[in-house]
């Protein structure tokens, strides 16, 4: 998902959730600030580099894939934009090394999921807006893993847009980054074929462009892991889920509910606004216009203006607090919630068996996790 | 919305095999090339002989012998490039069209005769293996593992082309079985 959803969406979720303009903002902030999170900034703001919740396609240039770089990799984007679904999938006649990948493939309601939900309770407005970044990125993104691998994230020219009136359209990728998608014309830009298996290109959803990421469209695709069948994404139902679990998911977090179920989605706070929010999803535009809709739908909600994202807005702030404060300044509170959250599915991740994240602390004693010295490596 | 009966999983799949052995072919189209090129660069010397062996005398009568290797060479060289070049473009139509069949669903036949007889000269090539003497000098037996790469690289060959007519005979049967669609 991109800002439309990830800061103006989901200030509208929190305020129909019960959250006042101003926390709104905060979490709307937190989600998206997750997008922009990178090492660069962090060096820029001395910051720890370990809270990263994204890489630049800069910083994803110089990363060596061997398995300390998909470690690296796959902390991140697993941790944040791909969460896994089932970390104990089974598929039959496969090998180690494929299973660890192919779990890996995210997707909605899966108890990460609820984990990640869970974690933020009790804990500040930033690891609310971090949470609901993933919850929501689960349903854009799914059936894409957060490892770099051909054989699960690769498409290839079987790729049809279903149109509002029925019919399809094939979508022809384009590789131009400079070129701006056009879906007037089903232009799109997506990642190079690369036949390395943990090539950058294959690495999420980048063989699909932003498709995952625009609420309006429907396309059917061969996603490399479903054995020639096919796929059939329909974002506006998608993103109309996304919307109403992060208002459910909020109004837990807010202590309206005693627990947090998977699959549950908020109604009552939606009514009156389907319609409205539909359209929004529905329209045929790019990320400015489909921007600027969810903010005049949110200011109608609350009254109040929302100011347009700017990424530096608390920085100032984390530079010249003293080293002491800076973990109750707007973006320590977020590092430490980042750093949480990464721990947690890294942990989740090391416990199935799998390495790809790499091995993992624990966040409460800091110390190694020594699941596998126990020998209760779950299968 | 979506369309995964069987008929359409393996058309899906025996489309992708064909298109794969088309890249193959290409691929190795330009291995035959590099042969061609490398064979003539490293056994120019026995290949002079021969040429002179071969050659009408004549020629060592008007020219000195220089010249005249010169030009038997170069003649040699000009042929073995023509032949080359024919070589690569058929290799490369033939799997031009494997793949805009897997890609596009556009369908010739002629290169499909074409592998044809691609797949029975290697076949024929095979049999006169065993017809050759083992090597009893170390110069033969390096020769002997120059033929044991072409071999398996013509093996690999001959796997691509037989692997290009099933799939584009399967892909065919399949989408008749499929009312002509996935």
């Amino acid at each position: 998902m991109q800002k439309d959803f990830h800061y103006y969406a989901t200030y509208c979720a929190a305020f129909l959730a019960g959250y006042d303009h101003e926390d709104s903002l905060a979490i709307a902030y937190s989600a998206q600030f997750v997008d922009d999170c990178s090492r660069s900034v962090l060096r820029r703001l001395k910051a720890p580099l370990n809270v990263a919740s994204t890489q630049l396609n800069l910083e994803l240039m110089e990363i060596t894939t061997d398995i300390l770089g998909i470690q690296d990799i796959t902390r991140i984007w697993a941790s944040f934009h791909f969460l896994p679904r089932d970390l104990y999938a089974q598929k039959e006649g496969c090998g180690k090394l494929y299973m660890d990948k192919y779990r890996l493939i995210c997707g909605p309601n899966g108890e990460l999921v609820k984990d990640t939900v869970t974690l933020a309770k009790k804990k500040s407005l930033q690891s609310v807006g971090i949470a609901m970044h993933v919850v929501a990125d689960t349903w854009a993104h799914r059936n894409f893993a957060g490892t770099p691998s051909l054989v699960i994230n690769n498409t290839d020219a079987h790729f049809f847009e279903i149109l509002p009136d029925g019919t399809e359209r094939k979508i022809k990728f384009r590789h131009s980054l400079s070129a701006p998608d056009d879906p007037e014309n089903g232009l799109y830009t997506g990642s190079i074929y690369q036949s390395a298996e943990n090539s950058i290109m294959n690495l999420g959803h980048g063989r699909a462009g932003h498709l995952p990421d625009y609420s309006f469209c429907r396309y059917k695709y061969l996603p490399a892991w479903n054995e020639y069948r096919e796929m059939y994404k329909d974002n506006p139902s998608d993103y109309w889920n996304a919307f109403r679990q992060l208002i459910y998911a909020m109004k837990f977090l807010r202590g309206e509910y005693d627990e947090f179920h998977t699959d549950t989605y908020e109604n009552k706070a939606v009514e009156g606004f389907e319609d409205e929010i539909r359209a929004i999803l529905n329209k045929r535009q790019t990320e400015s216009g489909s921007c600027a809709d969810w903010k005049a739908f949110g200011e109608k909600l609350s009254g109040k203006e929302i100011p347009d994202y700017n990424e530096n807005t608390y920085q100032d702030e984390y530079i010249t607090a003293n080293k002491d404060e800076k973990s109750d300044t707007f973006l320590g509170k977020f590092f430490e919630g980042t750093l949480a959250q990464k721990s947690m599915v890294t942990s989740r991740i090391f416990e199935s068996g799998n390495l790809l994240a790499g091995y993992s602390v624990d966040p409460e004693t800091g110390k190694l996790i020594r699941q596998m010295v126990k020998g209760g490596l779950k299968r | 919305m979506e369309n995964n009966n069987e008929n359409d999983l393996k058309i899906r799949r025996y489309k992708n095999q064909l298109m794969m052995s088309g890249f193959g072919c290409i691929l190795l189209g330009g291995w035959s090339a590099i042969r061609m090129i490398l064979s003539v660069y490293l056994e120019k010397d026995k290949i002079l002989d021969a040429l002179r062996n071969a050659a009408d005398w004549s020629i060592y009568e008007s020219v000195d012998a220089k010249t005249a290797d010169t030009v038997l060479f170069f003649t040699y060289l000009g042929m073995t490039v023509f032949i080359l070049i024919i070589s690569f473009l058929i290799h490369f139509y033939v799997g031009r069209c494997a793949v805009r069949e897997g890609r596009d669903g556009r369908k010739r036949n002629f290169y499909l005769v074409i592998a044809g007889l691609f797949l029975l000269s290697i076949v024929i090539s095979y049999i006169g293996i065993g017809d050759k003497n083992i090597a009893d000098s170390a110069e033969e037996a390096i020769s002997k593992n120059a033929d044991v790469v072409t071999y398996v690289l013509d093996a690999s060959m001959a796997f691509t082309f037989l692997d290009m007519l099933f799939s584009a005979v399967l892909s065919r049967i399949y989408l008749k079985k499929n009312g002509g669609g996935e």
